[in-house]
């Protein structure tokens, strides 16, 4: 241990002496000051804030991640080229350990760092809304909807097999009523049970977010285990397209939210007086309109508004309603992915912001450790080259891959286009997914946006992207990067 | 063996050297024709602020794929319906490749276009078609002064996006424009001579005021030590503070500070020069500024004049000539409210009458086309006669049909005479209207009326009062034996229930004035059930 503390010490040191904390710190530190100051925003309070936090988040995560590439390569190659490392290796302890304690000095250089720049751009960001000449309106909206942890809750799916299932035999049912056997003909090229599956899917789902005109189309979600917090407003997030999914030529709509409420004996006692024969059949619940008249929504955009505590049941039960009241009777759509979300919030802008802190460090761990691993088997620059490389690789695949998750929205089993795409289509595809799954792509442990969203940073995504990028994909990798550098031959240094 | 490796070597060296002169022939054809079509965007941007000008040296031809990778973004953000960081990508975009005018239109286009209507809010939407003409106006011209693609883009968003009738909102952003550049203007519009005669910069300040004036002092006794926050108290009210015109007692100091705060924010903000507007005002006739067509024309003919002749852009030409003719059919603005948009009334700019003329023969004598002659030319003279005809100019309505029949002495239906002429013309509308739709059509003449009224245009009001009563006529003729079914009230019925209406929902000024008015009018005008009963009012 005592070796261990040594040589971490003496990483630390070397990064002081060469002046890169320093460095950093003052690089960093005039960036999360003057970067706000920079912003082109839309012109609206709750736009240039959220552009300042992701902005001063995503730039200090940025930098220290091109820092801890850099350094980490430096420090494991520079021993080997200086041949330190030749005298380390007479002492009595294991490379595993010198790695270790590189490791933990970059590290550690690198988290204070963090830890550092974070409190300036959090003080900053805070020292302007409070200075600011916004309104008390804007001023609220941002500390509802931005400078604040919500939590989202999604609406409950149905099981899609079943509903599927359902689809296709009611239409079996059509078919043979009109005396025919199959789907599709016999020349169509997508005849096969998987294309007509998912096109099935695609109709099911899209009918799940479908709104008719009228009362009696009414739509119903229900959420489950939403927190119950008294005097604390929830907000309901919804994206409605009027006619078809699609962000042209969208329009405006009409239309009115219910949420269900359990009727209490006060409640009882007003039915009683205002509607004796509906009180009669003593009902448990009723559907209570968030506005008094049919309000006006944009369509294709995200539309929010607070809601009481009180829609939500003791066992945290929540259900909504959606009455389509559009003057053109137009039929309103509404994705699976974007809910209706239930945005609660949990906790204050500091946690989050420390959260999202955390998410960063994850970061910057996960890169320190490749660009140790890397610069103990090769020369500082070959190493920085494979790091960078292996990220962007990471973040393209990726982006590949989410592109394709866009465009087949929901669909649990995806599009199979191997009929409709190109030979070098299908590979770079299949590379994508290859390359997915085995690197890893940076993009999934920024929670920049998440953070001006004011959607909470939850510990089980920082848990879970940790487990899952960091022990799952990049531990196998540093331990075989640690086995080549504890069985490296250092006398191909020596000759140099 | 030496001697051989010399040869080697000097066979190599031949070789290279044939090789670098074959080269930098071929080279130099290239460059020619890189030059000649326009295929790079790396020379040298002039006026480009340092962060440009770093970013198109330092980051070289790598720039294109960071600002492919901003594309990218822009374009998912615009999936989700995340507007908020766009305005940002696009002045980056536009940074990272100032010379890509085409990408940048698009940019521009898609804020005032695509995203402003994606809001329900008419505040929302205006704040992003502003931002589409500043990324224009504020960025990319100052990049590429010489590209009329981007004057014509940005004539596009004033003459189309704001000046037409398409959006809904296009009344709050004609009335935020108005009010805009009124506080600029100091009023309806500026005082020409003088915003043109001010300095524009404050080194020319200091050079009409030197330091030993008693004008700093003053600025500085009443609280402004530097232009610079004078200037932003000024942007602020729109006129000079009160503290000013205290400690200043020379008038026409005053007033020279006052057209030099206004000519430096013209210029500064909006990016107009006053003598460029007076220029324009005395080539086509009197703008009202306030309006977008004006500034539709004012940045085609910024594209004309400082594209190259071989590259005459003919889009930015018929933006001319489209924006005047709009302007001519209600470039001229009666009323303004500024706590409802809705309030906002155009009335016809009668006065660039020939300016319009002129300009729709002129680019027809360029480019020659028949069907501009015959289509263009001749729908909007007869709009001209009409419009003039209506607003009471018979005189001038007689020159234009006089004109025409030179123009078109094929065409028989011009040997008429004006008032049969313009019958016609209305008729034509009448004819093809349902009873709601020509009721609609009495009314609203009968409404303009009035308004006319209110401001004290009398000869404009007569003219449209005797138009919705031949109107009235002209349908009654038409329907015959359908009247009981298809008629409309009485003419004065229509009237009176209009009049009501404009006394209770007027400003109470405007109704005052309207009452005093109102019996004058009476007797000018021709009731057309009296004119049937053979009597005359």
């Amino acid at each position: 241990m005592k070796s261990f503390l040594a040589i971490t010490g003496l990483t630390i040191k070397m990064a002081i002496r060469s002046c890169i904390f320093i460095l950093l710190f003052i690089i960093l530190s005039g960036l999360v000051l003057v970067l706000p100051a920079t912003i082109i925003d839309d012109g609206t309070p709750t736009g240039h804030i959220r552009l300042s936090i992701q902005y001063c988040v995503a730039a200090i995560t940025f930098l220290l991640t091109l820092s801890s590439i850099w350094v980490g390569a430096f420090v494991c190659s520079n021993d080997i080229e200086n041949k330190q490392m030749h005298l380390l290796c007479t002492k009595p302890v294991s490379r595993v350990q010198i790695w270790l304690a590189k490791f933990t000095g970059v590290f550690l250089i690198h988290f204070v760092l963090l830890i550092a720049s974070g409190a300036i751009a959090y003080t900053r960001i805070i020292y302007e809304f409070k200075k600011s000449s916004y309104s008390t309106e804007d001023k609220l909206k941002i500390e509802s909807e931005v400078m604040v942890g919500r939590r989202v809750y999604m609406p409950e799916k149905p099981d899609i097999d079943i509903e599927i299932r359902k689809e296709y035999e009611r239409r079996m049912t059509q078919l043979k009523e009109l005396g025919l056997t199959q789907m599709s003909s016999q020349n169509d090229p997508f005849k096969d049970p998987k294309y007509i599956n998912y096109q099935l899917r695609k109709q099911v789902l899209a009918k799940l977010g479908e709104v008719r005109f009228g009362p009696s189309a009414t739509k119903l979600w229900e959420y489950k285990k939403v927190k119950k917090n008294p005097g604390k407003p929830l907000f309901l997030r919804f994206r409605p397209y009027v006619e078809r999914i699609t962000h042209k030529n969208q329009t405006e709509t009409y239309g009115m939210w219910y949420f269900k409420i359990k009727i209490n004996k006060e409640l009882l006692a007003n039915l009683r007086e205002e509607a004796p024969e509906f009180a009669a059949g003593k009902p448990e619940s009723i559907f209570i309109p968030a506005t008094p008249a049919p309000e006006r929504y944009a369509g294709g955009v995200f539309n929010e508004f607070p809601v009481s505590s009180a829609v939500v049941a003791d066992n945290g039960d929540v259900t909504v309603a959606y009455e389509n009241c559009d003057l053109e009777r137009k039929t309103v759509y509404f994705q699976i992915s974007d809910g209706p979300k239930i945005l609660l919030g949990v906790c204050g802008f500091f946690e989050n912001f420390l959260r999202a802190m955390l998410m960063a460090a994850i970061n910057i761990a996960f890169v320190a450790a490749l660009s140790c691993s890397l610069g103990g088997i090769f020369s500082m620059p070959t190493a920085v080259f494979i790091c960078v490389s292996y990220i962007l690789f990471g973040i393209f695949a990726n982006y590949m891959i989410s592109m394709e998750e866009i465009y087949s929205e929901g669909m649990e089993e995806k599009l199979d286009i191997t009929k409709l795409e190109s030979i070098h289509d299908y590979i770079g595809r299949k590379a994508s997914i290859i390359i997915s799954a085995t690197t890893v792509p940076l993009q999934k442990l920024g929670v920049s946006e998440q953070l001006s969203d004011g959607e909470i940073v939850e510990f089980e995504q920082i848990a879970s992207a940790f487990f899952k990028y960091f022990v799952l994909r990049g531990l196998p990798l540093f331990i075989f990067f640690i086995w080549f550098y504890s069985k490296r031959e250092l006398g191909t240094a020596e000759t140099k | 063996m030496k001697l051989f490796a010399i040869i080697k070597i000097l066979f190599v060296c031949a070789v290279f050297a044939v090789f670098v002169f074959c080269i930098n022939l071929v080279q130099n054809r290239m460059n020619k024709i890189k030059q000649d079509k326009s295929l790079t965007d790396t020379d040298i941007v002039h006026n480009a602020p340092p962060i440009v000008a770093f970013t198109t040296v330092a980051l070289g031809s790598f720039r294109g794929l960071v600002a492919d990778i901003l594309w990218l973004r822009a374009a998912m953000l615009q999936e989700k319906g995340q507007y908020f960081e766009m305005v940002q990508i696009a002045s980056w975009i536009t940074k990272l490749q100032p010379r890509f005018t085409g990408a940048i239109s698009y940019l521009a286009w898609n804020m005032s276009y695509n995203i402003s209507v994606v809001f329900s809010a008419p505040e929302d939407r205006w704040r992003w078609v502003k931002k589409g003409i500043e990324l224009i106006r504020d960025e990319a011209l100052q990049y590429n002064p010489a590209d009329p693609v981007l004057y014509k883009e940005l004539g596009w968003i004033y003459q189309h996006k704001i000046g037409n009738i398409m959006d809904d909102a296009n009344l709050y952003y004609k009335q935020q424009m108005a009010l805009d550049y009124m506080k600029v203007f100091g009023g309806i519009e500026p005082n020409w001579e003088k915003i043109i005669d001010a300095p524009s910069t404050e080194a020319e300040f200091k050079t009409q005021f030197p330091e030993s004036d008693p004008i700093w002092k003053s600025l500085l006794m009443a609280g402004f030590p530097s232009i610079k926050e004078l200037e932003r108290e000024f942007r602020k009210q729109g006129e000079l503070p009160r503290e000013i015109l205290d400690a200043i007692k020379d008038k026409q100091k005053v007033s020279a500070l006052e057209w030099f705060l206004r000519k430096k924010w013209l210029k500064e903000v909006y990016k107009l020069d006053p003598a460029k507007m007076n220029e324009l005002n005395r080539k086509y006739g009197i703008f009202d500024w306030r309006l977008p067509e004006a500034h539709a024309i004012y940045w085609a003919t910024l594209g004309l004049e400082k594209s190259k002749l071989s590259e005459r852009e003919v889009s930015n030409d018929r933006m001319i000539t489209q924006s005047l003719k709009e302007a001519f059919i209600g470039g001229r603005l009666l009323m303004i409210d500024k706590n409802d948009y809705l309030g906002v009334m155009t009335v016809p700019n009668l006065k660039l009458t020939d300016a319009v003329i002129k300009t729709f023969k002129d680019a027809y004598e360029m480019h020659k086309s028949q069907s501009f002659r015959t289509g263009a030319l001749k729908n909007f003279m007869t709009d001209a006669i009409v419009l003039l005809y209506s607003f009471g100019n018979y005189s001038k309505a007689q020159a234009v049909l006089e004109d025409m029949r030179k123009e078109f002495p094929e065409d028989a239906s011009l040997r008429q005479s004006l008032d049969v002429y313009v019958e016609k013309q209305w008729k034509e509308d009448v004819m093809s209207s349902m009873p709601r739709q020509a009721a609609g059509l009495v009314s609203s003449m009968i409404y303009r009326a009035l308004y006319f009224l209110a401001y004290g245009e009398h000869d404009a009001a007569v003219a449209h009062m005797n138009l919705a009563a031949k109107i009235y006529k002209i349908y009654r003729k038409e329907r015959g034996d359908t009247w009981k079914r298809t008629g409309l009230p009485s003419f004065t019925e229509i009237k009176r229930k209009m009049t009501e209406a404009c006394l209770a929902n007027f400003p109470p000024e405007l109704a005052k004035s309207l009452e005093m008015e109102i019996t004058n009018l009476d007797s000018k005008i021709q009731n057309p059930e009296d004119s049937e009963r053979g009597g005359t009012k």
